[in-house]
Protein backbone atom coordinates (compact mmCIF):
# COMPACT_ATOMS: atom_id res chain seq x y z
CA UNK A 1 0.00 0.00 0.00
CA UNK A 2 1.45 3.34 -0.99
CA UNK A 3 2.08 6.24 1.37
CA UNK A 4 -0.36 4.78 3.82
CA UNK A 5 0.57 6.80 6.93
CA UNK A 6 1.20 9.90 4.87
CA UNK A 7 -2.15 9.36 3.21
CA UNK A 8 -3.85 9.13 6.58
CA UNK A 9 -2.27 12.39 7.73
CA UNK A 10 -3.35 14.09 4.54
CA UNK A 11 -6.76 12.61 5.03
CA UNK A 12 -7.12 14.29 8.42
CA UNK A 13 -5.74 17.55 7.10
CA UNK A 14 -8.13 17.41 4.12
CA UNK A 15 -11.10 16.74 6.31
CA UNK A 16 -10.31 19.71 8.49
CA UNK A 17 -9.79 22.08 5.60
CA UNK A 18 -12.83 21.10 3.56
CA UNK A 19 -15.99 22.82 4.62
CA UNK A 20 -18.38 19.97 3.88
CA UNK A 21 -16.50 17.11 5.56
CA UNK A 22 -17.41 16.49 9.17
CA UNK A 23 -14.01 16.00 10.81
CA UNK A 24 -15.42 14.50 13.96
CA UNK A 25 -17.38 11.92 12.00
CA UNK A 26 -14.28 10.93 9.99
CA UNK A 27 -12.28 10.52 13.25
CA UNK A 28 -14.98 8.34 14.81
CA UNK A 29 -15.19 6.28 11.64
CA UNK A 30 -11.40 5.83 11.53
CA UNK A 31 -11.25 4.82 15.21
CA UNK A 32 -14.09 2.38 14.73
CA UNK A 33 -12.26 0.63 11.92
CA UNK A 34 -8.98 0.61 13.82
CA UNK A 35 -10.70 -1.08 16.75
CA UNK A 36 -12.42 -3.51 14.45
CA UNK A 37 -9.03 -4.41 12.98
CA UNK A 38 -7.69 -5.09 16.47
CA UNK A 39 -10.76 -7.18 17.24
CA UNK A 40 -10.08 -9.26 14.17
CA UNK A 41 -6.68 -10.20 15.58
CA UNK A 42 -8.33 -11.84 18.61
CA UNK A 43 -9.08 -14.93 16.56
CA UNK A 44 -5.33 -15.78 16.70
CA UNK A 45 -5.20 -15.99 20.54
CA UNK A 46 -6.96 -17.94 23.32
CA UNK A 47 -9.57 -20.60 22.57
CA UNK A 48 -10.04 -19.31 19.04
CA UNK A 49 -6.59 -20.65 18.09
CA UNK A 50 -8.13 -24.10 17.76
CA UNK A 51 -10.14 -22.89 14.83
CA UNK A 52 -6.94 -22.24 12.85
CA UNK A 53 -6.08 -25.89 13.12
CA UNK A 54 -9.43 -26.87 11.73
CA UNK A 55 -8.88 -27.49 8.03
CA UNK A 56 -12.58 -27.11 7.36
CA UNK A 57 -12.67 -23.49 8.38
CA UNK A 58 -9.88 -21.40 7.00
CA UNK A 59 -9.74 -18.81 9.74
CA UNK A 60 -6.54 -17.28 8.44
CA UNK A 61 -8.20 -16.55 5.13
CA UNK A 62 -11.23 -15.17 6.89
CA UNK A 63 -9.18 -12.91 9.13
CA UNK A 64 -7.20 -11.64 6.15
CA UNK A 65 -10.44 -11.12 4.25
CA UNK A 66 -11.87 -9.13 7.17
CA UNK A 67 -8.86 -6.84 7.26
CA UNK A 68 -8.94 -6.33 3.51
CA UNK A 69 -12.63 -5.50 3.67
CA UNK A 70 -12.01 -2.92 6.39
CA UNK A 71 -9.27 -1.25 4.38
CA UNK A 72 -11.45 -1.37 1.28
CA UNK A 73 -14.17 0.47 3.19
CA UNK A 74 -11.60 2.99 4.39
CA UNK A 75 -10.26 3.84 0.92
CA UNK A 76 -13.70 3.77 -0.62
CA UNK A 77 -14.88 6.16 2.07
CA UNK A 78 -12.01 8.53 1.32
CA UNK A 79 -12.67 8.29 -2.44
CA UNK A 80 -16.36 9.06 -1.96
CA UNK A 81 -15.48 11.91 0.40
CA UNK A 82 -13.25 13.46 -2.27
CA UNK A 83 -15.97 13.11 -4.91
CA UNK A 84 -18.71 14.53 -2.68
CA UNK A 85 -16.56 17.44 -1.53
CA UNK A 86 -15.76 18.32 -5.13
CA UNK A 87 -19.43 18.10 -6.03
CA UNK A 88 -20.35 20.59 -3.30
CA UNK A 89 -17.47 22.90 -4.19
CA UNK A 90 -18.64 22.92 -7.81
CA UNK A 91 -22.22 23.62 -6.75
CA UNK A 92 -21.01 26.53 -4.65
CA UNK A 93 -19.13 27.91 -7.64
CA UNK A 94 -22.25 27.63 -9.81
CA UNK A 95 -24.38 29.21 -7.12
CA UNK A 96 -22.02 32.20 -6.89
CA UNK A 97 -22.25 32.99 -10.60
CA UNK A 98 -25.73 31.94 -11.67
CA UNK A 99 -27.57 35.24 -11.17
CA UNK A 100 -28.77 36.92 -14.35
CA UNK A 101 -27.63 34.13 -16.68
CA UNK A 102 -29.84 32.70 -19.43
CA UNK A 103 -30.36 28.99 -20.04
CA UNK A 104 -27.33 28.48 -22.32
CA UNK A 105 -25.03 30.56 -20.11
CA UNK A 106 -26.14 28.59 -17.07
CA UNK A 107 -25.41 25.30 -18.82
CA UNK A 108 -21.91 26.51 -19.67
CA UNK A 109 -21.40 27.82 -16.12
CA UNK A 110 -22.35 24.43 -14.68
CA UNK A 111 -20.10 22.52 -17.08
CA UNK A 112 -17.13 24.86 -16.63
CA UNK A 113 -17.45 24.97 -12.83
CA UNK A 114 -17.69 21.19 -12.50
CA UNK A 115 -14.86 20.73 -15.00
CA UNK A 116 -12.54 23.03 -13.07
CA UNK A 117 -13.23 21.57 -9.64
CA UNK A 118 -13.14 17.91 -10.70
CA UNK A 119 -10.08 18.34 -12.95
CA UNK A 120 -8.21 19.93 -10.02
CA UNK A 121 -9.15 16.94 -7.93
CA UNK A 122 -8.07 14.39 -10.58
CA UNK A 123 -4.76 16.22 -11.01
CA UNK A 124 -3.99 16.20 -7.26
CA UNK A 125 -1.45 13.83 -5.72
CA UNK A 126 -3.88 13.04 -2.93
CA UNK A 127 -6.48 11.70 -5.34
CA UNK A 128 -3.89 9.76 -7.32
CA UNK A 129 -2.53 8.07 -4.16
CA UNK A 130 -5.96 7.22 -2.80
CA UNK A 131 -7.36 6.03 -6.14
CA UNK A 132 -4.39 3.74 -6.67
CA UNK A 133 -4.71 2.46 -3.09
CA UNK A 134 -8.35 1.71 -3.84
CA UNK A 135 -7.37 -0.28 -6.94
CA UNK A 136 -4.76 -2.18 -4.91
CA UNK A 137 -7.17 -3.04 -2.13
CA UNK A 138 -9.78 -4.09 -4.69
CA UNK A 139 -7.19 -6.50 -6.08
CA UNK A 140 -6.52 -7.80 -2.55
CA UNK A 141 -10.24 -8.32 -2.15
CA UNK A 142 -10.38 -10.35 -5.34
CA UNK A 143 -7.38 -12.36 -4.23
CA UNK A 144 -9.16 -13.14 -0.97
CA UNK A 145 -12.17 -14.47 -2.89
CA UNK A 146 -9.80 -16.51 -5.02
CA UNK A 147 -8.24 -18.02 -1.87
CA UNK A 148 -11.65 -19.15 -0.64
CA UNK A 149 -12.40 -20.58 -4.04
CA UNK A 150 -9.04 -22.39 -4.23
CA UNK A 151 -9.50 -23.74 -0.69
CA UNK A 152 -12.93 -25.09 -1.63
CA UNK A 153 -11.80 -26.82 -4.82
CA UNK A 154 -10.70 -30.11 -3.19
CA UNK A 155 -14.13 -30.45 -1.54
CA UNK A 156 -15.89 -29.71 -4.81
CA UNK A 157 -13.83 -32.41 -6.60
CA UNK A 158 -12.79 -29.85 -9.20
CA UNK A 159 -9.36 -29.22 -10.62
CA UNK A 160 -8.08 -25.87 -11.71
CA UNK A 161 -4.70 -24.38 -12.51
CA UNK A 162 -3.39 -21.80 -10.07
CA UNK A 163 -2.32 -18.35 -11.31
CA UNK A 164 1.33 -19.42 -10.99
CA UNK A 165 0.73 -22.59 -13.02
CA UNK A 166 -1.09 -20.62 -15.71
CA UNK A 167 1.75 -18.10 -15.82
CA UNK A 168 4.26 -20.90 -16.37
CA UNK A 169 2.16 -22.20 -19.23
CA UNK A 170 1.73 -18.75 -20.77
CA UNK A 171 5.45 -18.05 -20.42
CA UNK A 172 6.27 -21.29 -22.30
CA UNK A 173 3.77 -20.42 -25.02
CA UNK A 174 5.23 -16.93 -25.30
CA UNK A 175 8.78 -18.30 -25.59
CA UNK A 176 7.73 -20.77 -28.29
CA UNK A 177 5.98 -18.03 -30.30
CA UNK A 178 8.93 -15.66 -29.93
CA UNK A 179 11.50 -18.27 -30.97
CA UNK A 180 9.35 -19.25 -33.97
CA UNK A 181 9.19 -15.64 -35.13
CA UNK A 182 12.92 -15.17 -34.63
CA UNK A 183 13.67 -18.32 -36.63
CA UNK A 184 11.34 -17.14 -39.41
CA UNK A 185 13.04 -13.72 -39.53
CA UNK A 186 16.47 -15.35 -39.53
CA UNK A 187 15.48 -17.69 -42.37
CA UNK A 188 14.10 -14.75 -44.35
CA UNK A 189 17.37 -12.85 -43.91
CA UNK A 190 19.38 -15.89 -45.00
CA UNK A 191 17.17 -16.28 -48.07
CA UNK A 192 17.67 -12.62 -48.99
CA UNK A 193 21.44 -13.00 -48.69
CA UNK B 1 -28.43 23.53 -2.98
CA UNK B 2 -29.24 27.21 -3.23
CA UNK B 3 -32.64 28.41 -4.36
CA UNK B 4 -31.27 29.86 -7.60
CA UNK B 5 -29.77 26.57 -8.77
CA UNK B 6 -32.91 24.71 -7.74
CA UNK B 7 -34.98 27.27 -9.63
CA UNK B 8 -32.83 26.75 -12.69
CA UNK B 9 -33.15 22.95 -12.51
CA UNK B 10 -36.93 23.13 -12.02
CA UNK B 11 -37.28 25.61 -14.85
CA UNK B 12 -35.19 23.49 -17.24
CA UNK B 13 -37.03 20.34 -16.21
CA UNK B 14 -40.45 21.93 -16.75
CA UNK B 15 -39.42 23.25 -20.15
CA UNK B 16 -38.07 19.82 -21.08
CA UNK B 17 -41.14 17.78 -20.12
CA UNK B 18 -43.52 20.28 -21.71
CA UNK B 19 -41.97 19.58 -25.11
CA UNK B 20 -42.95 16.08 -26.37
CA UNK B 21 -40.31 16.30 -29.13
CA UNK B 22 -37.63 16.02 -26.42
CA UNK B 23 -38.78 12.51 -25.47
CA UNK B 24 -38.64 11.43 -29.11
CA UNK B 25 -35.12 12.84 -29.33
CA UNK B 26 -34.07 11.00 -26.17
CA UNK B 27 -35.42 7.73 -27.57
CA UNK B 28 -33.55 8.35 -30.82
CA UNK B 29 -30.32 9.04 -28.94
CA UNK B 30 -30.71 5.84 -26.97
CA UNK B 31 -31.27 3.87 -30.18
CA UNK B 32 -28.26 5.45 -31.90
CA UNK B 33 -25.93 4.82 -28.97
CA UNK B 34 -27.07 1.25 -28.44
CA UNK B 35 -26.39 0.42 -32.11
CA UNK B 36 -22.98 2.03 -32.13
CA UNK B 37 -21.25 -1.28 -32.92
CA UNK B 38 -22.81 -1.26 -36.37
CA UNK B 39 -21.39 2.09 -37.41
CA UNK B 40 -18.86 1.79 -40.23
CA UNK B 41 -15.28 3.03 -39.90
CA UNK B 42 -12.09 2.52 -41.87
CA UNK B 43 -13.40 2.89 -45.40
CA UNK B 44 -10.16 3.28 -47.34
CA UNK B 45 -9.40 0.08 -49.23
CA UNK B 46 -6.38 -1.94 -48.09
CA UNK B 47 -4.64 -5.26 -48.50
CA UNK B 48 -3.48 -7.33 -45.52
CA UNK B 49 0.19 -8.01 -46.19
CA UNK B 50 0.87 -9.98 -43.01
CA UNK B 51 -1.20 -11.05 -40.04
CA UNK B 52 0.01 -12.62 -36.77
CA UNK B 53 -1.62 -12.99 -33.36
CA UNK B 54 -0.61 -9.47 -32.35
CA UNK B 55 -0.43 -7.34 -35.48
CA UNK B 56 -1.50 -6.84 -39.07
CA UNK B 57 0.54 -5.04 -41.70
CA UNK B 58 -1.88 -3.21 -44.02
CA UNK B 59 -1.09 -1.67 -47.40
CA UNK B 60 -3.54 1.03 -48.50
CA UNK B 61 -4.59 1.25 -52.13
CA UNK B 62 -4.48 4.50 -54.02
CA UNK B 63 -5.26 5.60 -57.55
CA UNK B 64 -3.18 8.77 -57.18
CA UNK B 65 0.18 9.09 -58.86
CA UNK B 66 3.03 8.47 -56.40
CA UNK B 67 5.18 11.55 -56.01
CA UNK B 68 7.40 10.27 -53.20
CA UNK B 69 9.82 7.40 -53.62
CA UNK B 70 9.84 6.04 -50.07
CA UNK B 71 6.86 4.21 -48.55
CA UNK B 72 5.45 5.60 -45.31
CA UNK B 73 4.90 3.10 -42.48
CA UNK B 74 2.53 4.35 -39.78
CA UNK B 75 2.95 2.76 -36.35
CA UNK B 76 -0.24 3.13 -34.34
CA UNK B 77 -0.44 3.26 -30.52
CA UNK B 78 -1.36 0.29 -28.29
CA UNK B 79 -4.30 2.28 -26.91
CA UNK B 80 -7.65 1.91 -28.70
CA UNK B 81 -7.85 0.90 -32.36
CA UNK B 82 -6.09 2.23 -35.43
CA UNK B 83 -9.29 3.05 -37.37
CA UNK B 84 -9.19 6.53 -35.82
CA UNK B 85 -6.63 7.18 -38.58
CA UNK B 86 -9.26 6.27 -41.18
CA UNK B 87 -12.45 7.28 -39.42
CA UNK B 88 -14.47 8.45 -42.44
CA UNK B 89 -13.46 9.66 -45.92
CA UNK B 90 -13.49 13.38 -45.09
CA UNK B 91 -11.61 12.87 -41.83
CA UNK B 92 -9.17 10.14 -42.79
CA UNK B 93 -5.52 10.74 -41.95
CA UNK B 94 -4.53 7.84 -44.19
CA UNK B 95 -6.65 8.87 -47.20
CA UNK B 96 -5.31 12.42 -47.01
CA UNK B 97 -1.68 11.19 -47.14
CA UNK B 98 -2.52 8.76 -49.96
CA UNK B 99 -4.13 11.61 -51.92
CA UNK B 100 -0.91 13.58 -51.57
CA UNK B 101 0.82 10.85 -53.59
CA UNK B 102 2.48 8.97 -50.71
CA UNK B 103 2.47 5.17 -50.47
CA UNK B 104 1.04 4.18 -47.05
CA UNK B 105 1.44 1.07 -44.88
CA UNK B 106 -0.04 0.72 -41.39
CA UNK B 107 1.06 -1.41 -38.44
CA UNK B 108 -2.30 -2.28 -36.89
CA UNK B 109 -1.94 -3.81 -33.41
CA UNK B 110 -4.32 -6.60 -32.41
CA UNK B 111 -5.78 -7.13 -28.97
CA UNK B 112 -3.48 -9.27 -26.78
CA UNK B 113 -4.91 -12.44 -25.27
CA UNK B 114 -4.10 -13.73 -21.79
CA UNK B 115 -1.26 -15.84 -23.15
CA UNK B 116 0.33 -12.68 -24.66
CA UNK B 117 0.95 -11.25 -21.20
CA UNK B 118 4.72 -11.70 -21.47
CA UNK B 119 4.99 -9.72 -24.70
CA UNK B 120 7.40 -6.85 -24.11
CA UNK B 121 8.24 -3.49 -25.70
CA UNK B 122 11.30 -5.32 -26.99
CA UNK B 123 9.00 -7.71 -28.90
CA UNK B 124 6.88 -4.86 -30.29
CA UNK B 125 9.97 -3.06 -31.57
CA UNK B 126 12.59 -5.71 -32.32
CA UNK B 127 10.24 -8.36 -33.68
CA UNK B 128 7.00 -6.77 -34.92
CA UNK B 129 8.01 -3.31 -36.19
CA UNK B 130 11.30 -4.79 -37.37
CA UNK B 131 9.41 -7.47 -39.29
CA UNK B 132 7.03 -4.93 -40.87
CA UNK B 133 9.88 -2.68 -42.04
CA UNK B 134 11.73 -5.63 -43.57
CA UNK B 135 8.59 -6.78 -45.39
CA UNK B 136 7.90 -3.29 -46.81
CA UNK B 137 11.52 -2.88 -47.87
CA UNK B 138 11.35 -6.21 -49.65
CA UNK B 139 7.98 -5.50 -51.37
CA UNK B 140 8.96 -2.01 -52.49
CA UNK B 141 12.53 -3.09 -53.32
CA UNK B 142 13.96 -0.18 -51.37
CA UNK B 143 16.54 0.17 -48.57
CA UNK B 144 14.76 2.74 -46.38
CA UNK B 145 11.26 3.69 -45.30
CA UNK B 146 9.66 6.82 -43.99
CA UNK B 147 8.43 6.05 -40.44
CA UNK B 148 5.57 7.75 -38.61
CA UNK B 149 4.30 6.95 -35.12
CA UNK B 150 1.35 8.25 -33.13
CA UNK B 151 1.39 8.59 -29.31
CA UNK B 152 2.78 5.30 -27.90
CA UNK B 153 3.47 4.33 -31.51
CA UNK B 154 5.69 7.42 -31.85
CA UNK B 155 7.67 6.35 -28.78
CA UNK B 156 8.09 2.85 -30.24
CA UNK B 157 9.11 4.37 -33.61
CA UNK B 158 11.78 6.39 -31.81
CA UNK B 159 13.08 3.25 -30.12
CA UNK B 160 13.14 1.45 -33.49
CA UNK B 161 14.91 4.37 -35.18
CA UNK B 162 17.58 4.55 -32.48
CA UNK B 163 18.34 0.86 -33.13
CA UNK B 164 17.93 0.55 -36.90
CA UNK B 165 18.74 4.00 -38.26
CA UNK B 166 19.96 2.66 -41.57
CA UNK B 167 16.40 1.58 -42.40
CA UNK B 168 14.81 4.98 -41.75
CA UNK B 169 14.76 7.74 -44.38
CA UNK B 170 12.97 10.16 -42.08
CA UNK B 171 10.91 10.03 -38.89
CA UNK B 172 7.62 11.73 -38.04
CA UNK B 173 6.50 11.61 -34.42
CA UNK B 174 2.92 12.69 -33.68
CA UNK B 175 2.27 13.47 -29.98
CA UNK B 176 5.13 11.25 -28.75
CA UNK B 177 5.52 10.32 -25.08
CA UNK B 178 9.11 11.34 -24.31
CA UNK B 179 9.92 13.47 -21.26
CA UNK B 180 7.31 12.38 -18.74
CA UNK B 181 8.71 14.55 -15.93
CA UNK B 182 7.25 17.48 -17.86
CA UNK B 183 3.90 15.78 -18.38
CA UNK B 184 1.11 17.51 -16.40
CA UNK B 185 -1.82 15.34 -17.48
CA UNK B 186 -4.21 13.30 -15.34
CA UNK B 187 -2.75 10.19 -17.01
CA UNK B 188 0.71 11.04 -15.70
CA UNK B 189 -0.76 11.81 -12.25
CA UNK B 190 -2.49 8.41 -12.15
CA UNK B 191 0.57 6.59 -13.55
CA UNK B 192 2.91 8.20 -11.02
CA UNK B 193 1.34 6.38 -8.06
CA UNK B 194 0.24 3.23 -9.86
CA UNK B 195 1.44 -0.07 -8.37
CA UNK B 196 1.67 -1.84 -11.70
CA UNK B 197 3.35 -4.92 -10.16
CA UNK B 198 0.34 -5.42 -7.91
CA UNK B 199 -2.12 -4.96 -10.76
CA UNK B 200 -0.26 -7.46 -12.92
CA UNK B 201 -0.03 -9.92 -10.03
CA UNK B 202 -3.78 -10.27 -10.43
CA UNK B 203 -4.53 -9.50 -14.10
CA UNK B 204 -2.70 -11.03 -17.06
CA UNK B 205 -2.79 -7.84 -19.14
CA UNK B 206 -3.61 -4.27 -18.14
CA UNK B 207 -7.43 -4.38 -18.19
CA UNK B 208 -9.48 -2.08 -20.37
CA UNK B 209 -11.74 -1.23 -17.41
CA UNK B 210 -8.85 0.57 -15.72
CA UNK B 211 -8.03 2.41 -18.93
CA UNK B 212 -11.68 3.52 -19.17
CA UNK B 213 -11.67 4.84 -15.64
CA UNK B 214 -8.58 6.87 -16.46
CA UNK B 215 -10.18 8.27 -19.63
CA UNK B 216 -13.31 9.17 -17.67
CA UNK B 217 -11.16 11.54 -15.58
CA UNK B 218 -9.97 13.48 -18.64
CA UNK B 219 -12.12 16.56 -19.26
CA UNK B 220 -15.03 14.80 -17.51
CA UNK B 221 -17.62 17.53 -18.06
CA UNK B 222 -16.46 19.52 -21.09
CA UNK B 223 -16.12 16.32 -23.08
CA UNK B 224 -17.75 13.62 -20.98
CA UNK B 225 -21.09 15.36 -20.37
CA UNK B 226 -21.24 18.24 -22.82
CA UNK B 227 -20.76 16.01 -25.85
CA UNK B 228 -24.07 14.21 -25.15
CA UNK B 229 -25.85 17.56 -24.74
CA UNK B 230 -24.36 18.60 -28.09
CA UNK B 231 -25.56 15.37 -29.66
CA UNK B 232 -29.05 16.04 -28.31
CA UNK B 233 -28.98 19.55 -29.81
CA UNK B 234 -27.67 18.34 -33.19
CA UNK B 235 -29.70 15.19 -33.77
CA UNK B 236 -31.05 16.53 -37.07
CA UNK B 237 -27.55 17.11 -38.45
CA UNK B 238 -26.76 13.75 -40.07
CA UNK B 239 -23.10 14.55 -40.66
CA UNK B 240 -22.62 15.64 -37.01
CA UNK B 241 -24.35 12.50 -35.72
CA UNK B 242 -22.35 10.11 -37.93
CA UNK B 243 -19.07 11.76 -36.94
CA UNK B 244 -20.06 11.71 -33.26
CA UNK B 245 -20.92 8.01 -33.38
CA UNK B 246 -17.68 7.04 -35.11
CA UNK B 247 -15.55 8.86 -32.54
CA UNK B 248 -17.72 7.49 -29.72
CA UNK B 249 -17.29 3.95 -31.01
CA UNK B 250 -13.52 4.43 -31.13
CA UNK B 251 -13.40 5.92 -27.61
CA UNK B 252 -14.92 2.78 -26.11
CA UNK B 253 -13.11 0.29 -28.35
CA UNK B 254 -10.24 -0.25 -25.94
CA UNK B 255 -8.28 -3.49 -25.93
CA UNK B 256 -6.18 -4.50 -22.91
CA UNK B 257 -2.43 -3.86 -23.09
CA UNK B 258 0.07 -6.73 -22.85
CA UNK B 259 1.14 -7.02 -19.19
CA UNK B 260 4.93 -6.87 -19.51
CA UNK B 261 4.73 -4.07 -22.08
CA UNK B 262 2.60 -1.95 -19.79
CA UNK B 263 4.77 -2.75 -16.76
CA UNK B 264 7.82 -1.26 -18.49
CA UNK B 265 5.75 1.60 -19.94
CA UNK B 266 4.57 2.67 -16.48
CA UNK B 267 7.70 1.98 -14.43
CA UNK B 268 10.49 2.95 -16.79
CA UNK B 269 8.85 5.57 -18.99
CA UNK B 270 6.27 7.26 -16.72
CA UNK B 271 7.61 6.74 -13.19
CA UNK B 272 11.39 6.85 -13.77
CA UNK B 273 11.44 8.87 -17.03
CA UNK B 274 14.27 6.63 -18.30
CA UNK B 275 13.47 7.20 -21.99
CA UNK B 276 14.35 10.88 -22.03
CA UNK B 277 17.38 10.23 -19.81
CA UNK B 278 18.77 7.76 -22.38
CA UNK B 279 18.64 5.00 -19.76
CA UNK B 280 15.74 2.91 -21.07
CA UNK B 281 16.75 -0.69 -21.73
CA UNK B 282 14.78 -2.55 -24.40
CA UNK B 283 15.80 -6.20 -24.74
CA UNK B 284 19.59 -6.11 -24.73
CA UNK B 285 19.90 -2.50 -25.86
CA UNK B 286 20.06 0.78 -24.00
CA UNK B 287 18.09 3.33 -25.99
CA UNK B 288 20.04 6.48 -26.69
CA UNK B 289 17.93 9.20 -28.29
CA UNK B 290 21.02 11.26 -29.06
CA UNK B 291 22.07 8.53 -31.51
CA UNK B 292 19.17 9.50 -33.80
CA UNK B 293 20.47 11.50 -36.75
CA UNK B 294 17.75 11.04 -39.38
CA UNK B 295 15.54 14.02 -40.38
CA UNK B 296 12.86 14.43 -37.73
CA UNK B 297 9.44 16.07 -37.77
CA UNK B 298 7.85 16.33 -34.34
CA UNK B 299 4.11 17.15 -34.48
CA UNK B 300 2.58 18.40 -31.22
CA UNK B 301 -0.93 19.47 -30.16
CA UNK B 302 -0.93 22.47 -27.84
CA UNK B 303 -4.22 21.45 -26.17
CA UNK B 304 -3.27 17.79 -25.77
CA UNK B 305 -4.66 16.53 -22.44
CA UNK B 306 -3.36 12.97 -22.87
CA UNK B 307 0.29 13.79 -23.58
CA UNK B 308 1.38 17.26 -22.44
CA UNK B 309 2.94 19.30 -25.25
CA UNK B 310 6.01 19.88 -23.02
CA UNK B 311 6.44 16.10 -22.75
CA UNK B 312 6.64 15.81 -26.58
CA UNK B 313 8.48 19.02 -27.43
CA UNK B 314 11.58 17.95 -25.43
CA UNK B 315 12.35 15.40 -28.12
CA UNK B 316 13.85 18.01 -30.45
CA UNK B 317 16.54 18.77 -27.85
CA UNK B 318 17.34 15.11 -27.28
CA UNK B 319 18.06 13.86 -30.81
CA UNK B 320 21.22 14.66 -32.81
CA UNK B 321 19.46 15.18 -36.16
CA UNK B 322 20.70 18.33 -37.87
CA UNK B 323 17.46 18.46 -39.84
CA UNK B 324 14.78 18.58 -37.17
CA UNK B 325 11.46 20.39 -37.17
CA UNK B 326 8.79 21.03 -34.59
CA UNK B 327 5.23 21.78 -35.69
CA UNK B 328 2.77 22.86 -32.98
CA UNK B 329 -0.95 22.99 -33.65
CA UNK B 330 -3.77 24.54 -31.70
CA UNK B 331 -5.82 21.36 -31.19
CA UNK B 332 -6.09 18.30 -28.94
CA UNK B 333 -4.70 14.75 -28.99
CA UNK B 334 -7.47 13.29 -31.16
CA UNK B 335 -8.20 16.54 -33.03
CA UNK B 336 -4.62 16.37 -34.28
CA UNK B 337 -5.34 13.21 -36.28
CA UNK B 338 -9.11 12.99 -36.85
CA UNK B 339 -10.72 16.36 -37.46
CA UNK B 340 -11.45 18.90 -40.16
CA UNK B 341 -8.60 20.97 -38.70
CA UNK B 342 -6.26 18.05 -39.13
CA UNK B 343 -7.31 17.64 -42.79
CA UNK B 344 -7.01 21.32 -43.67
CA UNK B 345 -4.09 22.48 -41.54
CA UNK B 346 -1.98 19.60 -40.15
CA UNK B 347 -1.83 17.10 -43.00
CA UNK B 348 -0.92 19.46 -45.88
CA UNK B 349 2.12 20.64 -43.87
CA UNK B 350 3.04 17.09 -42.87
CA UNK B 351 2.75 15.83 -46.47
CA UNK B 352 4.92 18.66 -47.78
CA UNK B 353 7.57 17.95 -45.16
CA UNK B 354 7.69 14.26 -46.12
CA UNK B 355 7.98 15.08 -49.82
CA UNK B 356 11.01 17.36 -49.39
CA UNK B 357 12.82 14.92 -47.12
Amino acid sequence: MQSDDKGQNNENKDSASVAYANGKFVDIFENFFKQLTELNKISTVGPFISMINDPQINVNNMREYGNVLINYQRYLNKYLNQMINSYFQALEKVSAGIDGKNSHETRMLIINSFEEVFSNMFESTDFSVNYNNLINIYIDLNKSYQKFFDASLPYMSRQSLSKEEKDLLFKDLYEIKKITLEIKNWMKEKKNE
Amino acid sequence: MSKTILDHYLNEYTNFVNEPENFRKLAEMKKLLSNIEKIETGQTEYEVIKETGLFRLLHYKSTKERVYKYPLIIVYALINKSYILDLQPNKSWIKNILDQGINVYLVDWKSPGKFDKFTTIDDYVNLFIYDCVEIVKSIENIDKVSLQGYCMGATMSLIYTSLYQKNVKNLITVAPVVDTEKDKTVIKNMAQNMDIDKILSHYENFPYELLYSCYASLKPFKQGVNKYLNLFDNLKDESFVQNFLRVEKWLYDTPPIAGETFRQWIKDIYQKNLFSKNKLVVGENRINLSSIKVPLLNVVADQDHLVSPECSVSLNNLVSSTDKNLMRFSTGHVGLIASGYSQNVVLPKLGNWIKIH
